[in-house]
């Protein structure tokens, strides 16, 4: 095996007898294949170290249709109240019971009046 | 991509196509559940592209919220990860910039101190981002998405958009180019 096939077999992690036999005969592939196996430790420990903090959020924007319901329900709110207040603050300050007729005040009659009533006219 | 289930509030298992659907009709809490499934990856991308872990949070947060702006252009036709995968590369990338425009008028950026040496002649995680930080912006992306990501020389195509034999003859390069800085690093760290 020549040392550029050796070295494109470390690169893809290949293994084969003939890679065994020229490394234990080449020390520039054997120092190349270490560098690689130090190499791919490094990477498998940034797999497992490289991760976001546990505070990590991510923080979405509202759709636009809930941006469009929240600004409305704040644009109605001040308006309801603004058309309370414009009601109540316009009505006439006058006593309206002054301007109606006064009320007519009926008594039911007692059975004894009734009796009466019965009485002359029967006798009438 | 796979459809594995996903509990939703209604008590009843949702496949990713129909969180995809109701997140699309503008349900929060599907896109959500997206949310919670990707965050993770996502913010390794992120963090493997741009190299600033201090960054990494705002810009993986900028990725989610493009990706439901735009969830109405996500046809179906290439994987929702590899969609999504392809805003966080992009984000990454641009935020990169921004903060090298922004770094050509400030101060010039303080080197961190190095690492205390480590017990075995062992590369670190710290190593690895420093050299990652080297790499131009097409390497660094393709070894993120190869060899921390895992993915697919097909998926890293439909990522990228570019063909499966630049993937490969790509990534190739990219790590022997990582492995020279890292030769270099070793025995800078050797000399010492």
């Amino acid at each position: 095996m020549h040392c550029d096939d050796a070295a494109r077999a470390i690169h893809a992690v290949e293994t084969s007898p003939d890679l065994d036999v020229h490394l234990s005969a080449c020390d520039e592939c054997r120092l190349l294949s270490d560098d690689l196996a130090q190499m791919n430790r490094a990477f498998a420990l940034a797999r497992t170290e490289w991760v976001p903090s546990p505070a990590f959020r991510v923080n979405l924007p509202l759709a636009p249709w809930r941006r469009l319901a929240i600004a409305a329900s704040l644009l109605v709110l001040p308006l309801a109240g603004w058309a309370v207040a414009s009601i109540l603050g316009s009505r006439p300050d006058y006593d309206v019971a002054a301007v109606l007729e006064p009320a007519v005040v009926t008594v039911e009659p007692t059975d004894r009046q009734l009796l009466g009533a019965l009485f002359l006219e029967e006798t009438r | 991509m796979d459809t594995r289930d996903h509990p939703i509030s209604d008590g009843k298992p949702v496949t990713e196509p129909e969180l995809i659907r109701r997140s699309k009709g503008g349900s929060r809490e599907a896109f959500g559940q997206l949310v919670a499934r990707y965050q993770v990856p996502v913010y390794r991308v992120v963090r493997g592209v741009l190299g600033s872990p201090s960054e990494s949070e705002d810009v993986a947060q900028e990725v989610f919220l493009k990706a439901y702006a735009n969830l109405a252009k996500f046809r179906g036709e290439s994987g929702f990860f590899t969609w999504l995968y392809r805003i966080a590369v992009n984000e990454a990338l641009r935020a990169r910039k921004r903060r090298a425009f922004a770094n050509a008028d400030a101060l010039p950026e303080v080197e961190a101190p190095p690492p205390a040496p480590p017990e075995e002649d062992a590369p670190t995680l710290a190593t690895l981002e420093k050299l990652l930080r080297k790499l131009s912006d097409e390497f660094r992306s393709i070894v993120v998405l190869r060899d921390i990501e895992g993915l697919s020389y097909s998926d890293i195509a439909e990522t990228l958009e570019i063909p499966i034999g630049t993937v490969e003859s790509r990534l190739f390069r990219a790590r022997q180019e990582l492995r020279t800085l890292w030769r270099e690093s070793k025995e800078a760290k050797n000399a010492l």
